[in-house]
């Protein structure tokens, strides 16, 4: 008897567990305190940025917004390696986590349908879009709609040693002739410095592409990169190799940088505004202090070239989308950028800034003319499948691992079987329309 | 002494059970029910960045996908080659250590200590160090190997010595593992019967392979079975070290999971490829286990 009761009661004890379980949810869903948290929450903003300075830039703006819309500011940081798992995670979970979320052009097809567009808001607020550039602000819309402001506009650019090199060269050919000139590896000096680790080739693959007149699609999204420009462009990456130091398909961004920095290379191909403009004049982390200039990657046919661009755009979960739009505006405002530029190196997306005189007198003074050129990569929903197949193929080409015909087959191949899985839809390629253009 | 608390053996077994059942609720929600979902999923396209997006039945087509994917056959490959490699150079020196360092002497336990850093280090933390170690300009090991004459090796920067490296860098991680292991193995061979043999005339070697090693097959196999399983996991020190370059030449397989399920959010072929891991694995498992059972 004493047992079948200490079962019963066992029995009993599990069952009320579970169900308070479920209880729970629905006590907590009509309790005030909920109700409560739910209102504290509608006054709140949780905005997720790159770490680095553009989230130091974010937080810095926290104070000074809480006070002006009383609305506290919660900014959280992702390293970009892992910043679209995590972003894409929480959109489409619905778990509704951020209200402001700061998206790379190149995702922005496939982050859009979780995305407020902006629209309404600057109908409605009769908001002036008038100085953002162009170019910078078109890379901000999908499928005809604004997602977001333009948030560190950066034209992938070269950047070279004015003590070696007076003129910048104006075709590929020419760079090379002046990278073999001053490629001495007995010296560990070295033509060009290259980020040779994988994640870097779509940039430095399109940005020859573009300029010698094909995208890797037609405007259609019909793919064709096996072509004579797809080869050249190929084969100019493999010309440039030549010229690097042998350790340079292991380097990231920041090693390209500092083997610039530490005047082992002529030129430099990595971003210049993640660490050459602000250490190239510092003697503490720079033997090129004062000799050092940017210049657009050579013109070929179309002069078309590569923009890192990122989105500062609102959640469709957001609960607070008015606080948001507040908040984004404040964050785009010519003060604000102005503020970045010169506490954080945050390149400006305002015409007015890039037309300063004062700004014309830096060695800054290219960016703004590269970005009325420039185009941001990819942009469709499949986006990060073709990165990873651009990169390998590319890089098994400079690894010496494939043929350039086997590089050019497996890129061709492998690009068709991404679109054709995950067709972008009605969308037009603004890329090939562009290049198209200008040939 | 009726009624005395001694239960039936029907209410026993009841009661066993009624005990069981949290356990049991615990592993259905946590294993069974996403591995079902797993494996319904591994029969549907299923993309999880599309809003609204409806999965569909496509039967085994995420299966037969996988023969004619050039990047998940290199990653086969890649991980095969890689287990074997550090499983067995890890086995070799994990062995030696152990040999050495089964002793009760204060050296020996100052040394057991040390072999520990490895790998309690976060994988990631001793990628990151590993790689900035191997760098071919700036990194310490060509800067050692130039006392000694050797010119600077490019560790990461081609095919081959990347994925050496990786190798290398595994077997510094897992080599003291096993180590530890076997010793606590050693340390239960009775010394009677080593020391027997030693006064019988046999030599260090022939006592090693005739009395202390049939002794340590049991705890051999289990280790192996155990690091094996865990070798083809290898995600940490490839992601962050080479990221899976120069080319494909250290793509492994968890990485390639990885990207198909959380960077390309194509849920359906990230369960397939998921489910023929899990597969693997658990053939691997029985045959280990159907080894040990055959031994013993």
């Amino acid at each position: 008897m004493k047992n079948r009761f200490f079962m019963l009661l066992l029995l009993l004890l599990l069952v009320v567990s579970l169900a308070s379980c479920g209880k729970k949810e629905a006590s907590v869903a009509a309790s005030p305190s909920v109700e409560k948290e739910v209102a504290e929450k509608s006054s709140e903003l949780s905005v997720l940025f790159m770490s680095g300075v553009y989230a130091e830039s974010a937080k810095s703006m926290s104070k000074e917004f809480e006070d002006e819309f009383n609305c506290k500011v919660d900014v959280s940081d992702v390293p970009f390696s892992s910043f679209h798992e995590k972003a894409m995670l929480d959109l489409s979970s619905g778990a509704g986590s951020y209200d402001i979320i700061s998206v790379n052009a190149s995702w922005l097809g496939e982050f859009a349908p979780f995305l407020e567009s902006m629209d309404e808001f600057i109908l409605v607020n009769k908001y002036d879009d008038s100085d953002f550039i162009p170019s910078v602000l078109d890379a901000c819309r999908w499928d005809g709609s604004l997602y977001g402001f333009p948030l560190a506009p950066t034209p992938n650019m070269m950047t070279y040693r004015t003590d070696l090199i007076e003129t910048p060269p104006t075709t590929y050919d020419e760079y090379m002739e002046m990278a073999k000139a001053h490629n001495d590896p007995k010296n560990g000096m070295y033509g060009i410095s290259i980020p040779g680790k994988k994640e870097q080739y779509a940039v430095m693959y399109l940005v020859r592409s573009w300029a010698m007149g094909s995208d890797v699609a037609d405007e259609n999204f019909v793919i064709d990169v096996d072509n004579e420009v797809g080869r050249a462009a190929m084969r100019q990456l493999g010309e440039t190799k030549k010229y690097t130091d042998s350790g340079s398909l292991s380097w990231g961004l920041e090693e390209s940088i500092n083997a610039f920095l530490q005047g082992n290379a002529a030129f430099c191909e990595a971003w210049p505004t993640l660490g050459i403009v602000q250490n190239a004049d510092n003697p503490d982390k720079s033997k090129i202090v004062g000799n050092w200039a940017l210049a657009p990657f050579p013109a070929e046919k179309t002069g078309k070239n590569q923009m890192s661009l990122w989105i500062v755009a609102i959640s469709k979960d957001s609960k607070n989308k008015e606080k948001a739009y507040e908040w984004l505006k404040k964050y785009a405002s010519k003060d604000k950028q102005l503020e970045f530029f010169d506490t954080y190196n945050v390149l400006p997306s305002l015409t007015s800034f890039w037309e300063d005189d004062a700004v014309k007198k830096t060695p800054l003074a290219p960016v703004g003319p590269a970005l009325e050129n420039a185009m941001t990569k990819w942009g469709i929903p499949v986006s990060a499948e073709l990165d990873t197949i651009m990169a390998n193929s590319v890089s098994s080409y400079l690894a010496g691992s494939w043929s350039l015909d086997r590089a050019m087959s497996y890129f061709d191949t492998e690009l068709k079987k991404a679109i054709k899985d995950n067709p972008p839809g009605d969308v037009k390629n603004v890329k090939a329309i562009a290049i198209n253009k200008v040939l | 002494m009726r009624g005395s608390g001694k239960l039936k053996p029907k209410n026993d077994l009841m009661t066993s059970w009624l005990f069981l059942v949290p356990a049991l609720l615990i592993v259905f929600v946590a294993v069974v029910i996403p591995l079902g979902n797993s494996i319904v999923m591994s029969f549907q396209k299923v993309r999880t960045n599309v809003p609204n997006f409806q999965p569909v039945f496509v039967g085994f087509d995420n299966y037969m996908q996988m023969f004619n994917d050039p990047l998940f056959i290199r990653s086969v490959g890649n991980t095969v080659l890689f287990v074997l490699t550090s499983v067995s150079l890890e086995l070799l020196f994990g062995v030696i250590l152990a040999m050495m360092l089964s002793g009760d002497s204060k050296t020996s336990r100052i040394l057991r200590s040390i072999m520990l850093i490895p790998m309690i280090m976060a994988p990631v933390a001793a990628g990151t160090t590993w790689r900035m170690m191997f760098d071919k300009n700036t990194g310490v090991v060509n800067f050692m190997l130039g006392f000694v004459g050797i010119e600077p090796l490019n560790w990461l920067g081609t095919p081959a010595m990347a994925f050496v490296s990786i190798v290398f860098v595994d077997v510094w991680r897992m080599t003291p593992w096993f180590a530890i292991l076997l010793i606590s193995g050693i340390k239960s061979i009775s010394g009677e019967s080593i020391e027997a043999s030693l006064v019988d005339g046999a030599t260090k070697w022939k006592c090693f392979i005739h009395i202390v090693l049939p002794q340590l097959k049991r705890v051999l196999v289990l280790v192996l079975m155990l690091r094996t399983i865990d070798a083809f996991k290898v995600f940490d020190i490839v992601f962050v070290m080479t990221g899976g370059g120069p080319g494909m030449a250290t793509e492994m397989l968890p990485n390639y999971i990885y990207a198909q399920g959380l960077r390309y959010f194509n849920a359906g072929y990230a369960a397939s490829l998921a489910i023929v891991f899990i597969l693997a694995m658990s053939a691997l498992s029985l045959g280990f286990i159907k080894l040990q059972e055959k031994q013993f």
